[in-house]
């Protein structure tokens, strides 16, 4: 046993060799994180950049960007954090709430402070006491929006859509989630304070899936949320929809009828455990089994489905993948952040589009915000939809010209537009604007126009 | 050879462009000495002697003291309405104080005869570019060293794990505690500090005092560890600093090489302790005012040299240095987290500022429930950096670094040296690089 030391050595070198071994040849492989990172590529030498010490920088970088054991000493390293501290790796992105459920800090935010300036671009910044002004002016925009596509036959509504905030604000972090009551005593409201407040003021149509989920917290045995996700469960999202298509078929034109099932466990569909991910850890968080709900189609309607276009966040994926959205809506369009197109063979990107013509097309025109979201209601549609519908191309070209000549302001174009919409285009500040593109709705596309519409 | 080749690979790597300085003046000064060794006139030897360190200082001067120099010179004719001079900015080649500082041990101890020169330029180069310590030290006297690197040297397993478990120990200190420390301390001061409030200012100052130690403490630890590895001794360069019951002790305990350094190459030569009381308390205090300027560059390490150099003559007049009492390590404590406030922010205004937070009296927005890391860590440090006040603490520090090790004991602290070494290197590949502190002096 005189040996000892000398054997430990020699593992110990072999160990070192193995680590240097495994990152040359990547011999042993691992799950790859999850998540965006960018990873230094392998540097080119150069002997100026050597001088400078800029290769051997990027060298450096290179060998903890490659090293052959990355993945599980990342993971080991979070698992850490975990334990230890409950801490997320990165907790600018993923905050761990009370019970270990997870949040995105916008989501926090929002509840605490209604701090949707968190969101604007630095140019955009806007002061506290100016925030309700600026929800106020789209607020009246979306219901202008409304009141010229009703007159042509089109259904715009908005869907409030709740956040992991709003039904389990009691696995948020400290401060404790009466200081949301405090922020709004002091006059603080968040985006959805705004929409959900002053909405019949200002006549545009809403179905505040907020204040239905409010009163099933804390009664309902269905998870709602994941635990680890940072969207609502299959079930939350079947239910919800099953609301909204009622609430649609008050003003505007029949859907199929669907049944719901009862609910059932189902350990073989993944839950949406999108944040547990990013966590990167070792070991799976043991969470809670999720619910889902069958979906079954009615009888086929007369006269064809109703076509809809879906203008919102991510929630709306949930939806999608829960319900047979294409069974139940001819023509389904899902602009994606108003910027990628979904369902749609023959574009992919809204600023492809003949926007005034797809909307024309439409029965339903749905925008679908989650709380945190709604910040930016419409990421643009409203104001395009409302200047494509009263402006010619022309117009709006010249006064975009001449904005664009003038270099002295820091904003764009279209933020200087956003902000001063009716200024620029003094038709839009009429409280009933009118419709001055020459498209009108094809009727023969609205077969089932006789069903009830709601007006102003 | 495989020695100087891996030093010299090691300094061009981080600084390519001051190798062939350091090479050039390591080159010069080791025909110099030897041209030294050899005169028999003395006055021709002093000369030598004085060229030799010229050389050292020097570039030391040159480097590290040009720019500031300028700065003020400027900042004067500015203030007398003068204009300016233009001046390039020089850079810093990363270790030259330490370098340095052994450049003039060696020539010094050989004048004084101590030693002999190197018989061999590498030997020679390999003392003063030794990879391992080469960057921030510790400050290896020649004397200290001369036999070792002349020796034959021979691989010895048991001083290879010793080395292998001091080096982790000093990844540790530095990954796992400095470093995690430092991250949030960076946060708080580079926030603002005229609304800090006092108990966050006493938390981040006391962080940054374990920070500062786990740190440099840590990068001692594993250029002693590598130096074993290799079969180099090289002298401890703390002992439980913040333990001291005074400044004197202290010293006696923190950069033990440079203290050394400063006695034996400044404070005796500029006549220590014999020429009357006045001209100690002088040279005690001078000597510390130009250990503050070899920090580094900027009026506030030349404040915190003056500053402690203070507390020093205070205790020589008071007696306080030659009897140890428990009861001064917190007041000592307290001293030192205010030089170390000096010590880290250069900008002396706000400096001042952060000092009047400390002793503000202002209780309000202080929230210990965020960062559960930094404290966990903290009080770790803490729990550490007190340990040996208590029997039990001595008992496990003799253990782990001075007692020869069984099989049983080797396999254990063998397979708890390994975890933490995969565990540092876990945290490395997890968080961003952060340098040395005293990478920069």
């Amino acid at each position: 046993m005189r040996h000892i030391p000398k054997i430990l050595c020699l593992v110990t070198l072999t160990l070192f060799l193995l680590i240097i071994l495994q990152g040359a040849t990547q011999h042993f492989e691992f799950e790859p994180l999850k998540g965006v990172y960018v990873s230094e590529e392998k540097p080119r030498f150069a002997f100026s950049d050597f001088v400078s010490g800029e290769w051997q920088g990027r060298v450096d970088r290179y060998i903890k960007d490659h090293h052959g054991f990355r993945e599980p000493a990342i993971r080991l390293y979070n698992e850490y954090l975990w334990i230890a501290y409950r801490l997320s790796y990165n907790p600018n992105s993923i905050v761990v709430g009370k019970d270990d459920y997870l949040f995105e800090p916008w989501f926090v935010d929002e509840y605490y402070t209604g701090c949707f300036n968190h969101f604007y671009p630095d140019s955009l910044r806007i002061l506290d006491n100016e925030k309700g002004d600026v929800f106020f002016q789209r607020m009246s925009r979306l219901a202008k929006l409304q009141y010229i596509l009703e007159e042509q036959g089109v259904h715009l509504f908005l869907a409030l859509l709740p956040g992991k905030e709003r039904i389990y604000p009691q696995y948020l972090p400290a401060p404790s989630p009466q200081a949301r009551h405090e922020r709004m005593e002091q006059g603080l409201f968040s985006a959805y304070d705004h929409y959900s407040g002053w909405n019949s003021f200002y006549g545009f149509r809403c179905v505040d899936i907020c204040h239905c989920f409010d009163s099933l917290r804390g009664h309902t045995p269905y998870l709602l949320f994941t635990q680890t996700g940072t969207h609502w469960s299959n079930i939350a999202s079947t239910y919800a929809f099953d609301s909204i298509m009622r609430y649609m078929q008050t003003f505007g034109p029949a859907i199929r009828p669907v049944s719901l099932g009862n609910p059932y466990y189902a350990d073989t569909r993944e839950p949406d455990g999108d944040l547990e991910g990013l966590l990167n850890k070792a070991i799976p968080i043991p969470s809670e089994r999720n619910q889902y709900v069958d979906v079954s189609l009615g009888d086929s309607i007369p006269g064809g489905n109703p076509s809809l276009v879906v203008i919102g966040d991510s929630f709306f994926w949930n939806i999608i993948v829960n319900y047979p959205i294409q069974e139940l809506f001819s023509n389904f369009r899902y602009w994606y952040y108003f910027s990628t197109i979904y369902y749609d063979p023959d574009h992919e990107n809204v600023a492809d589009i003949d926007l005034v013509g797809e909307l024309l097309s439409a029965d339903y025109v749905m925008l679908s915000y989650c709380t945190v979201q709604l910040y930016n209601c419409g990421n643009g549609f409203i104001n395009r939809a409302l200047l494509e519908l009263c402006y010619d191309p022309d117009e709006i070209q010249s006064v975009r010209d001449s904005l664009a000549a003038d270099t002295t302001s820091r904003l764009s174009v279209d933020q200087r537009i956003d902000l001063h919409l009716e200024q620029y285009f003094p038709a839009l500040a009429e409280d009933f604007p009118t419709q001055r593109s020459k498209k009108t709705r094809d009727t023969s596309i609205t077969s089932h126009t006789s069903n009830t519409r709601a007006t102003r | 050879m495989v020695l100087l080749v891996a030093s010299i690979v090691f300094y061009a790597w981080g600084a390519p462009d001051f190798i062939l300085i350091l090479l050039a003046s390591t080159v010069a000064n080791y025909y110099i000495v030897r041209q030294m060794y050899r005169t028999e006139r003395q006055a021709t030897k002093k000369l030598w002697c004085a060229l030799a360190i010229t050389i050292c200082l020097g570039l030391l001067a040159y480097f590290k003291y040009a720019n500031f120099f300028v700065e003020n010179v400027n900042a004067l004719l500015e203030a007398f309405g003068l204009g300016t001079m233009t001046w390039t900015k020089v850079l810093l080649p990363i270790g030259i104080s330490f370098f340095s500082f052994q450049s003039v041990t060696y020539v010094v101890d050989v004048y004084r005869g101590i030693n002999k020169p190197m018989e061999r330029l590498t030997d020679y180069v390999v003392y003063i570019i030794m990879f391992p310590q080469l960057i921030a030290g510790p400050i290896v006297r020649y004397t200290d060293i001369a036999d070792q690197i002349t020796a034959q040297r021979r691989l010895r397993w048991e001083e290879c794990l010793q080395g292998f478990y001091r080096f982790v120990i000093g990844l540790g200190k530095k990954v796992l505690v400095a470093d995690v420390i430092g991250r949030t301390v960076d946060v708080a001061l580079g926030g603002d500090i005229a609304s800090m409030d006092m108990g966050t200012a006493w938390i981040t100052i006391i962080a940054y005092t374990m920070q500062l130690y786990f740190d440099f403490s840590g990068y001692s630890d594993m250029a002693i560890g590598l130096g074993r590895i290799m079969g180099f001794k090289f002298p401890e360069n703390f002992d439980n600093p913040y333990t001291s019951a005074s400044i004197s002790e202290f010293w006696r305990r923190w950069h033990i090489t440079l203290g050394a350094f400063m006695r034996n190459y400044l404070y005796i030569p500029l006549g220590g302790n014999r020429k009357g009381r006045g001209r100690t308390y002088l040279n005690l205090w001078l000597v510390f005012l130009l250990s503050g300027l070899w920090h580094g560059a900027s009026w506030n390490f030349v404040i915190w040299g003056a500053y402690h150099g203070c507390f020093l003559v205070v205790e020589r007049l008071l007696g306080i240095d030659k009897q140890r009492k428990s009861w001064r390590i917190l007041p000592t404590f307290v001293v030192l987290l205010v030089g170390w406030a000096i010590f880290r922010i250069e900008d002396l205004p706000t400096c001042w500022l952060f000092i009047t937070r400390l002793f503000s009296f202002d209780i309000s927005g202080f929230a210990l429930a965020e960062h559960p890391q930094y404290y966990a860590t903290l009080l770790l440090a803490l729990a550490f950096a007190f340990l040996t006040l208590f029997p039990f603490g001595k008992k496990l520090e003799r253990w782990v670094f001075y007692t020869d090790y069984g099989n049983i004991q080797h396999i254990a602290v063998w397979l708890l040296a390994c975890l933490l070494f995969i565990f540092c290197l876990s945290s490395l590949t997890a968080t961003a690089f952060s340098p040395f502190i005293y990478f920069r002096f």
